[in-house]
Formats: C-alpha cells, structure tokens, sequence
C-alpha cells in the first residue's frame, strides 16, 4: 500500500493582495554585479499604489528572479541589496508585469 | 515553461443553462465533457513576443481566466493545440497561453477555437434523448462507463412512472462493461453503486403519482428547496436558471450546483477515478458523489447520509466507492467519508491556517471498512473564506490556478478546484 497523499497544494506569500486579471503577467530579471550575473542579494517588489512591498525574494543560483501571478495593470518598483553589504542598494523604477 | 491543460472547468457565466428543464443535465454533460463550447468566429490572431497568442472573436466569448481553448485550422500548425486563457482584456478578446511553446511569430492562416471539452465520448445514446453512457477518450481499464439516465418512465410504460413536474435528477452510475446503453442487468459487471442481489436497482422506476420511486443514485439539479431541508420530490420546483461550476480532467469531474433560487447554495456531485494508494486492478478506484437513496416522491428523505459534501458535517460529507474486498469482487458499494480538518470547508468561521493566501489542502478517504483508500483529485478543502463570491471565482496563487466556489454551508463555505500550474 503507497501512502495517502494529503498535499497542500502551492500557495502565494505575497505581502498584498494582487489581482491576476484581467490579463495575468510577470516579472523576471536578474541581478549584476559589475555586469555579472550575482546571486548574494535580496530582491523587493514594491507595488506604487501603496508603496508598500509585494514580495521579497532571493535570486537562483545564476542571478535571476522571477514574480509570478502579477496583473498588466500594475505599477511597481523593484530594490535589489548586497547581502555582502559590498555595495548600496539599487533600484529599478517604473516595472510594469508582462 | 508548459502550462497544464488537464483540468478545465465550465460555468452558468459561460452562457451555459442548467433550468428546471429536463434535458438540462445531459445537454450540459454533452457540451462540457464531449464536445466543448465553440467560439464565434476568429477575426483576429496574433503571437506576442512571449508566444502568447492574442486573439479577437466576432462576438462576446463570455469566456474566463484559466478555462482551456483549444485551436485547430491554424497556419502555422503549431498553433492547433491547447492553451490557458492568461488575459480576459475585454468580451470580444483573449490571451493565451499555449501548452507547447510555440516558435513561430507570425500567423498565416486564422482557424476556429472553442472551449475545449474535458475529454469523454458518448458511447451510448437513446432515441428518445434521455440516456447517455459517457467514457474518457482513450480509456485505461480502470476508466467507468458513466451512465446519465433522465427516463421517467420503467420500460413498459406502466408499472413506473415518474410525473415530469416533479423534482429533476438523473440517476447516475458507474459501471465497467457495457454493450448498450441498457445493458445494466449483467450480476457479473461491477457497478458503482451496486447491490449484486438487484443490479438494476439504481436505474429502477416503480409505483406512479407520490408513491414513483426513481432511481438510488441521483445528481438533483431542480428541487422546490434546498436539499438540506429535504423538500418531497412531488413539490414542483422553483424556475430560473441555477448557478453552477463544472469542473475535471477525463479522469474524473465534479458538478457543484444549486437547486433552486438560493444561487449561493450548491451541492457537490462528481464521480471517475481517485488516486489509490492500493491496488486497483481487481477493484477498480471509482467514487461516486451523489444523493444516494431509494425513497419515494412523498418522502423527505434526501441525502441525510450523502449529497453534500464538505460543507454541512460528516454524514452529509459522505460519498461512495466500490468494496475493496478483491476476493469477493462483486459486493456492496460502501459509504466513504473524507478526511478533513473539519467538515466546514472555507467557512468564516475558520481559524487553523488562515494567514495563507490560498490554503488548500488535498482531500483522502477512508471507507465504512476502515481502508484508507486514496485521495480525490482537482477538489480540496479550504482552510478560509477565500472570496465573498459565491460564483466560479478564479484565482492565482503565484502561478497555481484555482477556482473558488461556495457550498451549501451554515458559515458561507466553499471549496477550491485546482486547475494546475500555468507556468
């Protein structure tokens, strides 16, 4: 007899509520380093509404990351921090899911 | 990344009626599990960057996030396949998402679309359109013969007889050989549900006026009240159009419908495959989820055991599945009870994991004999009252699709469907 499967199937752990429609969309990018792909950050999406966070993520193994489950309708910010603490944070304005 | 096109699901939002008519039920059935909904004509199509395809219909589509279009007669023919609807811009237009990816970027020629179906045929047919025996394309050896009967008379004309103002319900099996769409009588073909003494019992009329028994398995879709309060079949039932969701793979699907005009209040049917955690070459792993009782249309006896799943306590939770008895093959059907939290599925009332955006918890079942005997598919308990919508509500967890809709409850409960991962 195999086990009784009871998964929980995947939630979100976004910080707001974001609706998916009309038209769902994403963000995807990656994290440099003095043009190299780095992967020791902490990256924050910032909805512009509210100013207030949307999600907190670490890039993979390559530097990249992705926010799945946004809307087209949506205006955000996106901050990305050197856990090294070897550079200030930088920001990038103005993303827009797609 | 592929997104998955197994599990689609069909609503009263699409255009589709389920009325106090007869006929309703089958037709329903027809269009969501055989043929799909076609589109108006494309006038449209275009590939973004993304390799989403956009499309423009000459007509409203009333189409909605998540549901499964399927494309053919399209040049490039990389786009005749399957797709997630990602985008819902405006009535006339769509975004898809395709379940392959497609290289090209440029359309040729612009096909047909439509809704696809959950993937069954119709094996058999009556002439007197009131009978179906659906089956999954391609069918493995554990698939059922799903037999949908609206008769309301026995086969003499006489002896039975079922008077059409009544409430409407089909009588709804499973069974694992057939020949023709009567071929019910056989002692030596499992059915779900099945009394080897009387193998006919579930597709029996008998007695006439008030005293018309119709049938043991029923999937109501019009009653002059709600279940719950166990109205006679004999009082005519409300008119108007009920609110239903409609959702599966071609292994197993679920109705969840109101009865009358308390839209908000609807019961949850379905039947096909579970995934077993036993063996399932002699006893096939079939449920059946139904209001399973033999009385008559004076009676008030309506689903004090089953027909209402996850929202109204444990009894009413109860649903059916063969005996697992492999030595004695042919037994009694045996009642199954869901292993949940609590039997409140999404109610305001919940407390236990309610910070989660979406808490969905996937369902198993033990049976009357004390087997442990698997888990339902697509269906799951809701650890919250994940929308004040009491409609086929879809929402996205990240890139996990589901559907929320509300149960009969005394806390406002509903259920989630889940429909797979669009990316």
């Amino acid at each position: 007899m195999k086990p009784c499967s009871r998964k929980v199937r995947p939630s979100s752990s976004y910080l707001q509520k974001i609706y998916s429609g009309p038209t769902v969309a994403k963000i995807q990018g990656s994290v440099k380093k003095i043009g190299n792909q780095y992967k020791d950050a902490i990256v924050v999406l910032y909805n512009k509404a509210n100013l207030q966070p949307i999600a907190v993520r670490k890039p993979d193994e390559n530097g990249n990351y992705k926010f799945l489950g946004l809307n087209t309708d949506l205006k955000t910010f996106i901050t990305a921090f050197d856990q090294n603490q070897q550079f200030n944070a930088v920001i990038q304005d103005n993303v827009v899911p797609k | 990344m592929a997104t998955d096109v197994d599990v689609q699901y069909f609503s009263h939002l699409n255009g589709l009626t389920l009325g106090n008519n007869w006929g309703d039920l089958i037709r329903l059935l027809d269009k969501a599990l055989v043929t799909g909904l076609d589109f108006t004509q494309i006038t449209a199509a275009s590939i973004d960057e993304q390799g989403d395809v956009h499309i423009t219909l000459y007509a409203a589509h009333n189409a909605m996030l998540f549901q499964v279009v399927e494309l053919s007669g399209f040049t490039p023919a990389s786009l005749n396949q399957k797709y997630r609807i990602k985008g819902v811009p405006n009535t006339t237009q769509l975004i898809l998402k395709p379940a392959l990816d497609i290289a090209e970027r440029s359309i040729t020629a612009i096909g047909t679309g439509k809704l696809a179906s959950l993937g069954y045929d119709i094996i058999f047919r009556d002439t007197n359109d009131v009978k179906r025996v659906y089956r999954a394309k391609n069918p493995t050896m554990q698939h059922p013969f799903i037999r949908v009967d609206e008769s309301l008379t026995s086969p003499d004309g006489v002896t039975g007889i079922y008077d059409s103002s009544y409430a409407k319900y089909a009588m709804v099996g499973l069974l694992e050989r057939m020949d023709h769409i009567d071929d019910y009588e056989n002692p030596d073909v499992l059915q779900l549900p099945f009394d080897p003494a009387n193998p006919s019992k579930n597709w029996k009329i008998t007695g006439t006026g008030t005293g018309a028994v119709r049938g043991w398995s029923r999937w109501y879709w019009a009653m002059s009240g709600l279940l719950v309060n166990n109205p006679r079949d004999m009082n005519s039932p409300a008119t108007g159009n009920r609110s239903f969701t409609l959702s599966g793979s071609k292994d197993s699907f679920y109705l969840l419908n109101s009865v009358d005009n308390n839209l908000q209040f609807k019961d949850l049917k379905g039947c096909g495959l579970y995934h077993s955690s036993m063996d399932t070459s002699v006893i096939p792993n079939w449920f059946l989820m139904s209001v399973l009782v033999e009385s008559d249309a004076s009676s008030t006896a309506r689903g004090s055991e089953t027909g209402s799943p996850f929202g109204l306590g444990e009894t009413r939770s109860r649903f059916i599945a063969p005996n697992y008895l492999p030595n004695i093959r042919l037994s009694n059907s045996v009642l199954a009870t869901p292993v949940v939290p609590d039997f409140e599925s999404g109610g305001n009332n919940k407390t236990l994991f309610t910070a989660s955006n979406v808490p969905a918890l996937e369902i198993p079942f033990y049976d009357t004999n004390r087997f442990l005997r698997g888990t339902l598919p697509v269906v799951c308990y809701a650890g919250k009252k994940a929308s004040s919508n009491t409609f086929t509500t879809p929402i996205l967890a990240d890139a996990s699709m589901y559907l929320w809709e509300s149960v009969t409850s005394n806390y406002d409960g509903g259920i989630y469907f889940y429909l797979g991962e669009l990316e």
